[in-house]
């Protein structure tokens, strides 16, 4: 099917990207995750990609329940291993835009060796890793991103872990583009993800998703409202993060000192493993 | 002339999670007391003099059950 087609309003929208017998989909009331299907889908649309040549991967949880909403194809994989299904895909055509869903357990939990390898590798792809601070669907277990404090049903009394910055890491790895965003605003994201996606090498573009079911019920936040608006509190953008610390006052430095920062955090050149490959292959041609 | 908007909501696919009334900058919203087929209240747009397009509750309704659509331009009395 020929998607080249600029629609304008969610019904359009809807009626080309979506399976709509997968629809309504499965998440809670006041989950994020379908903001962030939403989001890819309009950012999708805006770079006006012929949905046949890309490919959908996640892993498994209720973030990798994602790719299968898209009416393109994808594989819906094993816990942890899309980045793995996803750089085979990728290397076996290049040709292909290779989008992965994922989650902070799946991605960064279970399959954290796969991600740190396939960002140092910078394969040509676009991670959107979906960080709700907990295991979803598993049944609200705690995840390497839960919050030191945060209650889950396997710290019951509080986690005592240090969390993990996904974004931090991708930065130390070198990944040519990472980003973070919640998803209480439409634009921001829809933007970035349409760079992510338009970026040759490995973007990361971490997305903060209230998930009131298995987190937020369980710490505080009860009901759709109060979550979501945590995460308008408890973040701040980059660009303003930067400005009041260099000329805000004690009290405004105060306030945003321990507030998550979500924006563009790199966007970069980088060469990639294909073209890497693909020189490489030239060179030792007989 | 004014120009105008209405909301249309796919009951099939609308939650009631109130995401989009909630957020609408505007407050043009409000959860109808009647039921959708699926047995949730569905949102409707009340002050219809209120809504000013900005299609806020269509990009972040999770479910894309909202599609904001430009009325004919009607003459407004007064
Ligand atoms: S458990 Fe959490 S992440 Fe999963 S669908 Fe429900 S709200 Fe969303
Ligand atoms: S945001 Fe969407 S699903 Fe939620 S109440 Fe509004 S129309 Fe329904
Ligand atoms: S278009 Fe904007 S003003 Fe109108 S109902 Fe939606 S969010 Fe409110």
């Amino acid at each position: 099917m020929s998607t080249l087609l600029k629609p304008k309003t969610a019904a359009e929208l809807r009626d080309v990207y979506l399976r709509q017998e997968m629809m309504p989909t499965i998440f809670c009331d006041g989950c994020g995750l379908g903001n962030v299907l939403n989001y890819t889908l309009w950012a999708l649309d805006e770079l006006q990609v012929d949905l046949d040549q890309v490919v959908f991967v996640s892993g498994i949880g209720c973030s990798s329940r994602l790719s299968g909403y898209v009416n393109a194809d994808g594989m819906h994989t094993t816990h942890g291993r899309a980045l793995s299904f996803a750089s085979g895909i990728k290397a076996a055509n290049p040709n292909l835009k290779v989008i992965v869903f994922t989650g902070d357990g799946d991605g960064a939990g279970i399959g954290g060796n796969h991600l740190l390898h396939t960002i140092r590798r910078n394969m040509d792809m676009t991670v959107i890793l979906v960080n709700n601070y907990i295991y979803g669907m598993t049944g609200g277990q705690s995840a390497p991103t839960t919050p030191i404090g945060g209650l889950s049903t396997t710290t019951p009394y509080g986690n005592v872990e240090y969390p993990m910055d996904i974004c931090a890491l991708a930065l130390a790895l070198e990944a040519p583009y990472v980003a973070r965003w919640t998803v209480n605003q439409p634009y921001p994201p829809i933007k970035s993800i349409a760079q992510g996606i338009a970026k040759r090498g490995f973007a990361l573009i971490e997305m903060l998703v209230p998930c009131p079911t298995a987190y937020g019920g369980r710490n505080g936040l009860k009901g759709v409202e109060a979550i979501w608006q945590w995460y308008r509190e408890n973040t701040v953008l980059l660009d303003d993060f930067e400005h009041i610390m260099e000329f805000g006052t004690l009290e405004e430095q105060e306030e945003i000192k321990h507030k998550l920062k979500v924006g563009v955090l790199r966007d970069t050149e980088r060469e990639s493993f294909e073209e890497r490959w693909a020189k490489l292959v030239e060179q030792v041609k007989l | 002339m004014e120009q105008t908007y209405n909301i249309l909501i796919d009951e099939r696919w609308c939650k009631g999670c109130k995401l989009c009334y909630i957020h609408c900058p505007t407050q043009a919203l409000r959860i109808a007391e009647r039921f959708s087929p699926r047995g949730i209240h569905p949102p409707e747009l009340a002050l219809v003099a209120r809504c000013n397009g900005c299609r806020l509750c269509e990009l972040l309704c999770p479910d894309f059950a909202i599609t904001v659509t430009e009325e004919e331009e009607v003459a407004l009395h007064g």
